[in-house]
């Protein structure tokens, strides 16, 4: 029933019971209303304009999964505007651009049908390292060593990070221990290191 | 309503309460008004327009989650006896540097259309917004004899002179929070001004502020505010403080000063802190000062050691002696020695932080780093941990598993794998992180940011498959292509806030993703495989939702495209997305480009 699949699609494990009742009291309302028109879905200040409206056709997780690689195996024109219902009109044969890169080269054709690019990718899977099923993306798989290589701080730790590291050098001007890589096991500087911190208040008694 | 919900047919009785021939709309009122949960109350207002209009006219508290969602205009229109408002504005991103300066988030619209007429409104809560004396100014004048509660969170554009304006026309002023803001310091004064005409004062912070303090006024404000119960402060050394101590002897939370020299034992010896303290934080504080706490320690609730000089032996033997922490904040420096201790010791333990410290050669802690060995032990020993949040060294699948099994109150779990170490025990994490997402089902938080190689694109969608109620969650370094990013998508039924960082999705890929997430209503994106102009992005345009693009830098745009023609991750480019009931802002920079509305 459509209420009940209202409750699965909000469907959080042992969900807000006050929340489940409104809700099924605002279907209950909208369907009881249709008729006379008052009942029409108001203008929410809901700020998730999908997530009230109950799912017409229920559309498993595999499903979307299936349609949504198809889309981006099938781009369309950027600019249109895409939701559920149009999906499946995607399916139909349709004419898109191609795009070929093989090693290293690209080849780019245009208005190429869809059926005949869905028997392309099947051939040239058929000779692949064995891939699984249709559901499978093909898709240029990334390399894995791009990334952002920087791992930013928050402003209030770098702040105190950085007087930590004057006080050190206040301390101790004339570090002895190198500057050696993360992993290494030597021992940093002997400043605030645990034990006898005064030593290092007077730099001058150091014997290294 | 008890039990299940109520099955349909039983509804016709409720529906009489609907159609006005029921309970009176007084009693509704009544009802309405002890209702207090913000999705409680969501939800009623949905059930009908007389619903609708009972919960506009009695909601007393609104959080506007993004500052450009909605108009401050619209909002009064619907809610005009709100008592509270918090607004946020940046993105979490500004805490890291990564939001440009002008980027947006201005307060003065929020003050303009709303200080005057909100006429219940004694509380303001702004979060990462630019707040101008100017601003503060209006808000005082339409606010200030009934304002009881000013929150400005790292929140920036504003000085001292705005602060004296509010310490001299509030008074009824009961918290006054500045945690993390930038402020321009025109001179102490507001601080005295605030002691002496604020007696109902109960919370003052300005914690990590760097505004200069006078010792005498902390006295006055002591001697002034009786019922002033928690004190954060900027830096002032903890020996001139032995007066404020003395008198100031009903406070219960105390964080800032600083220990301005190690090891002078002399100079801190006097400091006798207040009875009833409870919660503590003292910046600079090392081996030589911990002393101070062991009188205390044992009814400790909250200890924040994120700016101590404290060793990995320190925080050893100053947490064997809290038994009843509730809180802790420490950076890496514990070590798994010392989650060790933590798990042994603080078996009431609710949230923990272990923050990122110095990665410099030479310059981090010896026995610093913290890997599954201690967040095993910490999932094993503190069974009533809601909140973790952790940059690690180190973890493995068995971790994230623990955690799973054990944590049966997380509600928010945050981990960072740092990137000095070169070999990770046991990598992917897909079946750690897959036994987390099952074991705790509370969790309404989740960030998990870690390397190539870390999570595969099954552990993607698993993360979507188990997301649950999670509404929440940054994703870094996480999976291999395009189809884990669909995988993920199409599982995340709850998802209301998603930040992705460094990540190998193409722009078609991230629009399409977003379509599938029906909850979904802010998206921040940066590092993926931008192109120039953010064309694919708009697959996802569609009414009521924004999206903001900022572009690769111009340093890229000569680049051939990467080998397999897809383009390389740039660091610069951004997206922002988000549902909005305003249209295209007025307020964007020069350097983001309004794709949609266009």
């Amino acid at each position: 029933m459509a209420a009940e699949q209202q409750m699965r699609v909000k469907g959080t494990g042992g969900g807000n019971r006050f929340a489940a009742a409104c809700g099924l009291l605002r279907q209950y309302q909208y369907m009881m209303g249709q008729g006379s028109g008052r009942g029409a879905a108001m203008a929410t200040m809901g700020l998730m304009p999908g997530a009230d409206r109950v799912e017409a056709a229920h559309v498993t997780p595999e499903e979307r999964i299936k349609n949504t690689m198809e889309l981006l195996l099938f781009p369309q024109r950027p600019g249109t505007l895409m939701d559920n219902s149009h999906q499946s009109r995607i399916l139909e044969p349709e004419r898109a651009q191609l795009t070929i890169f093989y090693e290293g080269r690209t080849f780019v054709l245009d208005n190429f049908p869809a059926d005949k690019a869905d028997q392309l990718m099947q051939l040239a899977g058929s000779f692949a390292a064995p891939a699984a099923s249709d559901d499978e993306l093909v898709c240029p798989s990334m390399p894995a060593q791009h990334l952002l290589e920087d791992m930013p701080r928050k402003a209030s730790l770098q702040r105190f990070l950085e007087k930590r590291k004057s006080r050190i050098a206040a301390a101790d001007p004339y570090p002895v221990a190198p500057a050696r890589a993360a992993k290494e096991t030597a021992k940093p500087v002997a400043v605030g290191d645990g034990g006898a911190p005064w030593l290092s208040v007077n730099s001058g008694l150091n014997l290294n | 309503m008890g039990g299940e919900a109520p099955e349909p047919g039983r509804l016709t009785r409720a529906l009489s309460i609907l159609d006005g021939s029921g309970v009176p709309e007084e009693a509704l009122h009544l009802v309405l008004a002890h209702v207090d949960d913000p999705r409680d109350r969501e939800a009623a207002s949905l059930a009908c327009r007389r619903w609708h209009r009972i919960d506009a006219l009695t909601r007393k508290h609104v959080t506007v989650p993004f500052c450009y969602a909605v108009s401050p205009a619209r909002l009064l229109a619907r809610f005009p006896s709100l008592e509270s408002l918090a607004v946020k504005g940046k993105p979490r991103a500004a805490m890291f540097g990564l939001i440009p300066d002008d980027w947006g988030a201005y307060a003065q619209p929020w003050v303009a259309h709303l200080a005057a007429p909100l006429e219940c409104l004694k509380a303001l809560h702004l979060r990462r917004m630019v707040v101008t004396d100017d601003d503060l100014d209006a808000l005082v004048r339409a606010r200030g004899h009934m304002l009881q509660e000013l929150k400005l969170d790292k929140c920036s554009g504003f000085s001292t002179d705005a602060l004296r304006l509010v310490a001299r026309s509030c008074r009824s002023l009961r918290t006054l929070f500045l945690e993390e803001c930038t402020i321009t310091d025109n001179g102490t004064e507001w601080l005295h001004d605030l002691a002496a005409n604020n007696p109902v004062l109960v919370t003052l912070n300005f914690y990590l502020t760097y505004l200069t303090v006078v010792p005498a006024d902390l006295e006055l404000l002591a001697r002034n505010c009786k019922s002033l119960i928690s004190l954060k402060i900027s830096d002032c050394d903890l020996s001139d403080l032995i007066g404020f101590f003395q008198i100031a002897t009903s406070l219960e939370e105390f964080a800032g000063a600083e220990i301005s020299e190690q090891g002078e034992l002399r100079k801190y010896a006097d400091v006798k802190l207040p009875s009833k303290l409870c919660s503590f934080g003292l910046t600079f504080m090392g081996t030589n000062e911990m002393h101070i706490i062991f009188p205390f320690s044992a009814v400790l609730k909250k200890l924040d050691l994120q700016y101590t000089f404290l060793t990995t032996e320190d925080h050893c033997q100053l947490i064997a002696k809290c038994p009843n922490l509730l809180v802790l904040a420490v950076r890496n420096v514990i070590g798994d020695r010392g989650l060790g201790i933590v798990a042994d010791t603080c078996k009431k333990l609710q949230r923990l932080r272990i923050e990122r410290g110095d990665d410099e050669p030479g310059m981090q802690e010896e026995e610093g780093g913290v890997s599954q060995v201690g967040l095993t032990a910490v999932a094993v020993g503190c069974r009533e941990l809601e909140s973790i949040a952790a940059y690690v060294s180190d973890i493995t699948n068995g971790a994230l598993e623990s955690i799973g099994t054990f944590c049966k109150n997380l509600y928010d779990f945050r981990i960072v794998l740092l990137d000095k170490q070169e070999r990770i025990t046991d990598l992917p994490l897909d079946n750690g992180v897959r036994e987390l997402l099952r074991g705790c089902t509370k969790l309404r938080r989740f960030a998990l940011y870690l390397r190539p190689g870390g999570l595969s694109d099954v552990g993607l969608s698993y993360i979507g498959q188990h997301s649950g109620t999670i509404q929440y969650m940054l994703l870094g370094n996480l999976g291999e292509t395009d189809g884990g990013l669909i995988s993920f998508a199409a599982g995340c039924r709850n998802l209301r806030k998603l930040e992705l960082r460094s990540c190998c999705f193409s722009e078609r890929a991230l629009a399409l993703a977003m379509l599938q997430m029906p909850s979904l209503r802010y998206v921040w994106v940066q590092g993926y495989r931008a192109s120039q102009t953010g064309g694919d992005l708009m697959l996802m345009a569609r009414p009521f939702w924004n999206i903001e693009f900022t572009p690769p830098s111009t340093e890229n745009a000569g680049r051939p495209m990467e080998e397999d023609g897809q383009p390389c991750i740039d660091r610069h480019a951004q997206v922002l997305a988000y549902c909005s009931l305003i249209g295209k802002r007025s307020d964007y920079p020069q350097s983001v480009v309004p794709l949609h509305p266009a």
